[in-house]
């Protein structure tokens, strides 16, 4: 039937069209995700999930993508940052009930003196929300302004004042907790 | 702030990692485009859908047309219907046809067998 080879024909066209700007999508942001993802998650593995992840739900959904690349990166961003929390989630699940089913007193093992005071800020980002973490990180290291962390996450300035003046006082607690151990 | 800054610098793993590898990239890059080839649009599916929607309409309308055309009418058909209506013993020949107008009027003509001019 003509309709059917018709319907055949368009449903191809889109399928290509579609792959083709998933694949562009992919080639301008992948970087910057990923070193978003990176900032955000413990591992470069897990960094890499949520990539992937993120341009998955992407490919599932493109018509909820936007188009230009200010409001596709927005919109990347804002995928990862909600895929960061559904994991931290379930981790924190998963730990509650490690902790509940574990014998009492076992401590994971201290790692060296020196990689602790390198890295003792970042395990205090580490107890951040997703999204706090993600404005401390796009403003203080990627040296965005509030404006432009505002635009990508899509919300006020003011919330994002918020959110660098709140991290940034559970970043000196965590920190002088940490500092405070002998 | 400068502090939490360089303290952030310092420990920043972008900074002392490798980037994404090409490898991981490509891997990465074809998961996706694969899962977008073989995502459904919605537009491809409301033309497929809208196809399948024609066909039984235009199907439904033909059988309806065709079994319409060659069926008599309610009032024919009743015109034709020798039957009694109601239960009637059978030494009794009174015989009545009804019809019905397309207003709703019910005309009952009822034949009487003893009837002598």
């Amino acid at each position: 039937m003509t309709g059917d080879a018709a319907t055949v024909a368009t449903a191809n066209h889109e399928a290509q069209a579609a792959a083709d700007r998933l694949g562009t999508l992919f080639d301008a942001h992948h970087q910057r995700l990923y070193r978003l993802a990176r900032r955000l998650s413990g591992s470069a593995d897990e960094a890499r999930d949520l990539v992937q992840d993120t341009f998955l739900r992407a490919a599932r959904a493109p018509a909820s993508v936007p188009t230009g690349p200010s409001a596709e990166e927005a919109w990347l961003v804002r995928v990862l940052i909600n895929l960061c929390r559904d994991r931290r989630r379930q981790t924190a699940n998963r730990e509650r009930l490690d902790r509940s089913t574990a014998p009492a007193g076992i401590e994971a093992p201290d790692p060296e003196a020196a990689f602790v005071a390198r890295s003792v800020v970042w395990t205090a980002l580490a107890t951040l929300d997703p999204r706090r973490r993600a404005v401390l990180v796009m403003h203080e290291l990627e040296g965005l302004p509030i404006d432009a962390v505002a635009r990508t996450l899509g919300v006020t300035a003011v919330t994002v004042r918020w959110h660098l003046s709140k991290g940034r006082r559970q970043l000196a607690a965590a920190i002088r907790g940490e500092g405070g151990k002998p | 702030m400068n502090e939490l800054r360089d303290w952030l610098r310092d420990g920043d793993p972008v900074a002392s990692e490798p980037p994404l590898s090409e490898m991981d990239r490509r891997r990465m890059r074809q998961a996706i485009v694969t899962v977008g080839e073989t995502q459904q649009s919605p537009f491809a599916d409301w033309v497929r859908g809208s196809w399948g929607v024609a066909t039984v309409v235009i199907g439904l309308t033909i059988a309806v047309g065709t079994t319409r055309w060659f069926t008599p009418g309610p009032d024919v058909r009743q015109a034709h219907v020798d039957a009694p209506s109601v239960a009637v013993p059978e030494h009794v020949t009174r015989r009545q046809v009804q019809l019905i107008a397309p207003g709703g009027t019910r005309v009952i003509w009822i034949f009487n067998a003893d009837f002598k001019p």
